[in-house]
């Protein structure tokens, strides 16, 4: 029994023999590249803001020319019926 | 006389270190800030300062040289890019040890899911963990250790790394941690009931040094 816990003391006091190891040179290199990379990749806040707003001119543009476009067939369908109604045209 | 002259010395040392601790508390605030700014050179010195550390705690939560190595590039990135963030309530190292064990976890967490979904990975078992700081009279025992830290849950797997692997005093483990000393204390009695207990499976497959 004393053995045991003797072993399992001995296996947990290891901790105390490791030695502080380095990471290697190249680690370093690769967070800088990694801070260039994310620097490209981000898109600054005034591109967006100018793309939110480029693309709300774009919808209301399309929504005005649907609903303008819808109206006037409304009313050419008016008059064509007027058109229609009468065929006879050299009474 | 001479009682005078030990308690002017005395004095004398203690302002001394509290001269040296105000210093490099307040050099390494300036040096945060340089980094928000962007400053690179800034940046060098506060890698130089604690990078071992930090892939030191990444060596001992991913038992993976490859993986300790990109935990620490992952943590230094964040550092520069939140640098501006950082509020001097606490310590820069504290900061840095808390992003340190974070980045760790969610690593660990984002590897396990990966190899939860990859079906050729699905009966995957860690080799043996062989840490570099490691001297050969320690190597089996080291292994078995790491082994045994595998097992454990989260938080005292963390209160062990920080106190018997790094060797940080109680209350700085209890600021990485953002806990109380109490907490800590407790955690770190699980821990080392819990290890016991895994490591009393390994004991009848020792192996009898004569």
């Amino acid at each position: 029994m004393n053995e045991k816990n003797k072993w399992i003391d001995d296996i947990i006091e290891s901790a105390n023999s490791l030695g502080r190891v380095e990471p290697r040179s190249v680690v370093f290199d690769n967070i800088l590249s990694e801070i260039e990379a994310e620097k490209i990749q981000r898109i600054p806040l005034s591109k967006i803001r100018y793309s939110i707003a480029a693309a709300i001119i774009i919808v209301s543009v399309n929504i005005y020319s649907v609903l303008d476009i819808s109206t006037n067939e409304s009313n050419q369908s008016s008059t064509d019926n007027e058109l229609i109604s009468n065929y006879n045209i050299y009474e | 006389m001479n009682n005078k002259n030990v308690s002017r010395n005395n004095v004398f040392f203690v302002y001394l270190h509290l001269k040296l601790f105000l210093e490099g508390f307040l050099s390494e605030i300036d040096l945060i800030q340089q980094i928000a700014n962007g400053d690179k050179r800034a940046f060098r010195e506060l890698y130089d300062l604690h990078s071992a550390k930090v892939y030191n705690i990444a060596l001992s939560y991913s038992q993976d040289v490859s993986d300790a190595e990109e935990i620490t590039q992952d943590v230094f990135t964040s550092i520069f890019k939140y640098a501006s963030k950082f509020k001097s309530e606490s310590k820069v190292s504290t900061w840095i040890y808390r992003i340190t064990v974070n980045t760790a976890l969610n690593y660990q967490k984002k590897k396990k899911r990966a190899r939860f979904f990859s079906l050729t990975d699905s009966e995957y078992e860690k080799p043996d963990f062989n840490h570099p700081g490691t001297i050969l009279e320690y190597q089996e025992q080291n292994q078995l250790l790491f082994k045994a830290i595998n097992t454990l849950p989260e938080s005292q797997k963390s209160a062990f790394i920080l106190s018997y692997i790094e060797e940080n005093p109680r209350q700085d483990v209890a600021d990485i941690m953002d806990t109380s000393l109490k907490a800590v204390e407790s955690l770190l009695h699980r821990a080392k009931a819990n290890l016991r207990k895994e490591l009393e499976k390994y004991y009848p497959n020792r192996r009898i040094v004569k």
